[in-house]
């Protein structure tokens, strides 16, 4: 309770304090250090946080700019910033985050038990289940926030974060002496991590942060992240479940079954944009700050079309764009002024019909 | 392999149906019935293990689940998504729930599957649509298996389980409504896991504390998702009090229905309050016409005949019809075995109780709102009827024989009950893709809509007012990130300005009244008349002649107005700029 109270007392401060990238690195700094220091050692917990901390500083320093844009003076400024003298309020709090978590995490490792002989300082343990799952939670969490190894591996990583994990943890932390088959485990995994998602963004509306970014990923996978802790301190040795390869068969059909949803979801997609309908042209004629107009086309059909646009007022063309060629999806846009104190109109015609007119938009005067 | 490949009729049949091939729907219910019909009878065969009844279950659900996808493709194009995906696009832009929705005021006020797919969205970097079927996938998952684990636990035989879940599965709604991206997709699932562990609770087979913490955070989370789920789950639950305690039979389930009655009267007191008033607006006119009815002054409604006067095929109308009987026979047949070997079962006569009240659901599609209700209330009652009518095909098709003839005759009347409940729940015009119809929900989402409602959120800017009709008033609220105006929402019956002869200060009034600056007119509104009944809202005043489409010179009335200017045109669709008439 000590270690839990710290760490959320601890990063409300650097969250008040600091930026939302800063209080969402600390966050899982804090989060990161405790479960390295309660399912390992005093050591590890300890780098992760002195290389979180300067992270943090960097962070905190650094414009919100990508970096390959800064220009000579910005980069002085930036250095000069993290050598100064005036260290930012939210690097302090983030710093004494770290250093108490570590401190409470330790203390929880060696002096407290729980259903078993606590460990050994700095005695690293033999790697558990729960231990297992504690690291990959944790680097799930680092994938989804940071987006580090691209789209496929942010969506592996953050669909069981979500969908399975914050109820399995839950389920292995309060579901004691009572037995759960495997569709009852699998129903309250999916079911309790639906209904965590669904009240995370209402615990998050309610802070500072809201719930817009990465803060709902944060907050489901340390929940998940402590319940874990909590477990794996009250089963120090849990086996591996057991899981027997399906019989050959079975995968091969179950691959062929799979092969023919994709292709089914690929047919699909591939059918809907084939048959997109027949076409058409967008034209546009906007008016625009300072009394000019903005004016334009997109031709959304299967071919390439060429237009002449009239734009005229007070019955007299005053501008004229005698070809305008647009390839499909193509856009084309263009700004006009027009004599003060009178209105407009566009007329649109196709250089196949080009006695008909195609498109007619007008502005009022004013 | 089998099911799958029906899957991929499917496809094939949605890709027929998009370029107009009158072979479309001969491969779509092929292959609708090749996803369903084997793996339901493996559930249901006696040899079958539990854990392969589980896993038929599961993969029927999420093989079922992709026929809305694959008619859909990327986006979402239901009715009432936009609403829920408007209000998933608040929080992803502002961080913050509760912000007002246009397209749906009650929808912030349960904002549980927002906020769950806008952890998927942000855990995964998914676009909101995929996420939505994500999430709406894995509730679905969730509700098949609780009721299968709660069904399991009343008939105490994985066989009838089995059936009741096919049964429910089979309902009018499960195909495309309960698929769809709203809050109710997500709530029923977490009402039938309240109940799963009611019954583990109940028979003391989970831990004491444990199991109320787990219930407290499920009736927390059904509570802020989905108000008639919530209630119906709390009606379900004091009923089955009253049965328990008429029975003497314990333990009543009088914990958790407090513990639901707490939750859903906290969440109303914090932030459901407009809830009675939504509910009383969809469900008050429906009750009154049907009251009307039986009191022989109301008109009724043509059965199998759309607003616009569409009839559907006879075969369609005969399969719905006994799709029907087949139910309400199958429940009679039930509730004989019910009552001579289980009438003493609290849970199970509960069901039966609420599966009583399938016969009275189908009058509702006899009065004009009341189709509407009628399908909304299936999922509700499938759940009994589940529970019923697998006493019913145990009697029928008793596990220790299992003879070629009763398996051809279960096959038959899964067959006809899954089909024709899928054209009772769904309007037949939109079960398969197509090109564009006259107000027809998901059928009036084509690109000339979508080209327009993103091109106002590129020129315009986000959050202007807008007038249109209720598709794209729809697109609008999502693509383009306007603010729709409604009579629904905001008490102002702008389908007056559109459905006029002239422009006069009447409509000037109207719409200086809603903050209107802009309208966007589809000129195809004057094609047809609306599949749905409505252009713009119910309540419009009815085009004269009565019976023909809205007159195209009225919804062209505009361009001859002083000072509207006409800022957008791709044909079909225009957009207005009122500024120059309303200051």
């Amino acid at each position: 309770m000590v270690l839990v109270a710290w760490m959320t007392l601890a990063c409300a401060a650097v969250v008040a304090l600091g930026t939302q990238a800063t209080a969402v690195l600390t966050v899982l700094a804090v989060g990161l250090v405790a479960v390295t220091i309660l399912f390992h050692s005093l050591l590890w917990g300890t780098r992760i946080a002195l290389v979180s901390l300067v992270v943090l500083v960097v962070a905190a320093a650094v414009p919100d700019v990508p970096p390959w844009t800064l220009n000579g003076d910005d980069a002085r400024l930036v250095l000069g910033s993290l050598t100064g003298w005036r260290t930012p309020a939210s690097d302090v709090a983030a710093a004494v985050a770290l250093a108490g978590t570590a401190i409470c995490a330790e203390r929880v490792s060696v002096s407290l038990a729980w259903d078993r002989p606590p460990r050994e300082p700095d005695q690293a343990r033999e790697p558990s289940r729960w231990g297992a799952l504690g690291t990959l939670v944790a680097l799930a969490v680092v994938i989804s926030v940071s987006g580090a190894g691209g789209a496929p591996l942010r969506l592996l990583a953050g669909l069981p974060l979500v969908l399975v994990v914050p109820g399995h943890a839950l389920v292995a932390l309060v579901w004691r002496g009572h037995s759960l088959g495997r569709a009852e485990r699998a129903l309250l995994d999916l079911g309790l991590s639906l209904a965590l998602a669904a009240l995370s963004g209402l615990a998050l509306n309610w802070t500072p942060w809201g719930l817009g970014g990465a803060q709902s990923t944060v907050l489901l996978g340390l929940v998940s992240l402590v319940a874990i802790a909590i477990v794996a301190r009250r089963e120090r040795r849990t086996d591996w479940p057991a899981l027997a390869p399906p019989p050959r068969a079975q995968a091969l059909l179950a691959g062929a079954a799979a092969v023919l949803v994709v292709a089914a979801v690929g047919l699909s997609a591939w059918s809907a944009a084939r048959n997109a309908g027949p076409g058409f042209t967008q034209a546009w004629l906007v008016p625009a700050a300072g009394g000019r107009l903005d004016l334009g086309l997109q031709n959304d059909q299967a071919s390439a079309e060429t237009y002449r646009l009239d734009l005229s007022a007070g019955g007299r063309v005053v501008h004229e764009w005698p070809a305008v060629r647009l390839q499909p999806g193509q856009r084309w846009s263009a700004t006009a002024a027009l004599p003060a104190g009178t209105g407009g109109e566009l007329t649109v015609y196709r250089a196949k019909q080009p006695a008909q007119v195609y498109r007619r938009l007008r502005v009022a005067p004013g | 392999v089998l099911a799958s490949a029906g899957l991929v009729l499917v496809a094939l049949g949605d890709d027929r149906a998009r370029v107009g091939t009158p072979v479309a729907g001969a491969l779509f219910w092929t292959g609708l019935l090749v996803a369903y019909l084997p793996l339901a009878l493996v559930a249901l065969a006696p040899g079958t293990t539990r854990r392969e009844r589980v896993a038929i279950l599961c993969v029927i659900t999420l093989l079922l689940s992709l026929v809305k996808v694959l008619q859909q493709g990327a986006g979402l194009t239901f009715y009432d998504e936009f609403a829920h995906w408007r209000s998933l696009l608040d929080i992803q832009r502002t961080g913050h729930l509760f912000t007002p929705n246009p397209l749906l005021a009650i929808s912030p006020s349960y904002p549980g599957l927002e906020s769950a797919t806008a952890a998927v969205a942000a855990a995964t970097g998914l676009p909101a649509a995929a996420a939505a079927d994500t999430v709406v996938g894995a509730a679905r998952l969730v509700l098949v298996l609780a009721l299968f684990l709660f069904l399991e636990r009343v008939t105490e035989s994985p066989r009838m389980a089995a059936a009741g879940t096919v049964v429910f599965i089979s309902n009018p709604r499960f195909v495309f409504f309960d698929d769809q991206f709203a809050y109710e997709s997500l709530a029923l699932g977490l009402a039938a896991l309240v109940l799963f562990l009611e019954v583990r609770r109940a028979a003391g087979d989970a831990p004491r504390i444990a199991v109320w913490a787990l219930l407290a955070i499920c009736a927390a989370a059904l509570a802020v998702t989905h108000h008639a789920t919530s209630y119906a789950l709390l009606g379900f639950l004091v009923l089955w009090l009253l049965v328990a305690a008429a029975l003497r039979r314990s333990p009543p389930p009088a914990g958790v229905a407090a513990l639901v009655l707490g939750a859903v009267g906290i969440w109303l007191a914090v932030a459901g309050r407009p809830t009675f008033a939504y509910l009383a607006g969809a469900l008050g006119p429906p009750l009154m016409e049907l009251g009307a009815l039986l009191q022989h002054r109301g008109g009724g409604r043509h059965l199998f005949q759309a607003s616009n006067g569409a009839v559907q095929p006879p075969w369609q109308e005969a399969l719905t019809l006994a799709s029907a009987a087949l139910v309400v026979a199958a429940l009679a047949v039930g509730l004989v075995r019910l009552w001579r070997d289980r009438r003493r079962q609290a849970p199970l006569v509960a069901l039966a109780l609420v599966a009583l009240a399938y016969p009275a659901s189908l009058g509702l599609h006899l009065v004009p709102d009341g189709g509407e209700i009628g399908n909304r209330t299936a999922e509700f009652l499938f759940a009994g009827l589940g529970a019923v009518i697998a006493l019913a095909i145990d009697h029928v098709w008793p596990a220790r024989s299992w003879p070629r003839a009763r398996a051809t005759a279960l096959a038959g009347w899964l067959s006809v009950v899954f089909s024709g409940g899928v054209l009772l729940g769904w309007p037949p015009q939109l079960i398969l893709p197509g090109a564009y119809l006259v107000g027809a929900d998901s059928r009036s989402v084509d690109g000339v809509s979508l080209a327009a409602a993103t091109w106002t959120r590129e020129q315009l800017g986000a959050g202007n007012r807008f007038a249109a009709d209720r598709t794209n008033r729809n697109l609008l609220g999502t693509y383009g990130g306007q603010d729709p105006v409604s009579d629904y929402n905001d008490g102002v019956v702008t389908a007056q300005v559109f459905l006029s002869p002239t422009f006069d200060g009447a409509d000037l009034s109207i719409l200086r009244q809603g903050d209107v600056r802009y309208l966007l007119v589809d000129r195809r509104l004057s094609t047809a008349l609306p599949l749905v009944g409505v252009y713009f809202e119910d309540g419009e005043p009815a085009p004269v002649p009565a019976g023909r489409p809205v007159p195209a010179s009225w919804l062209d009335k505009f361009d001859a107005v002083p000072g509207v200017s006409c800022v957008y045109d791709s044909g079909d669709i225009r957009i207005y700029d009122l500024r120059g008439v309303l200051g």
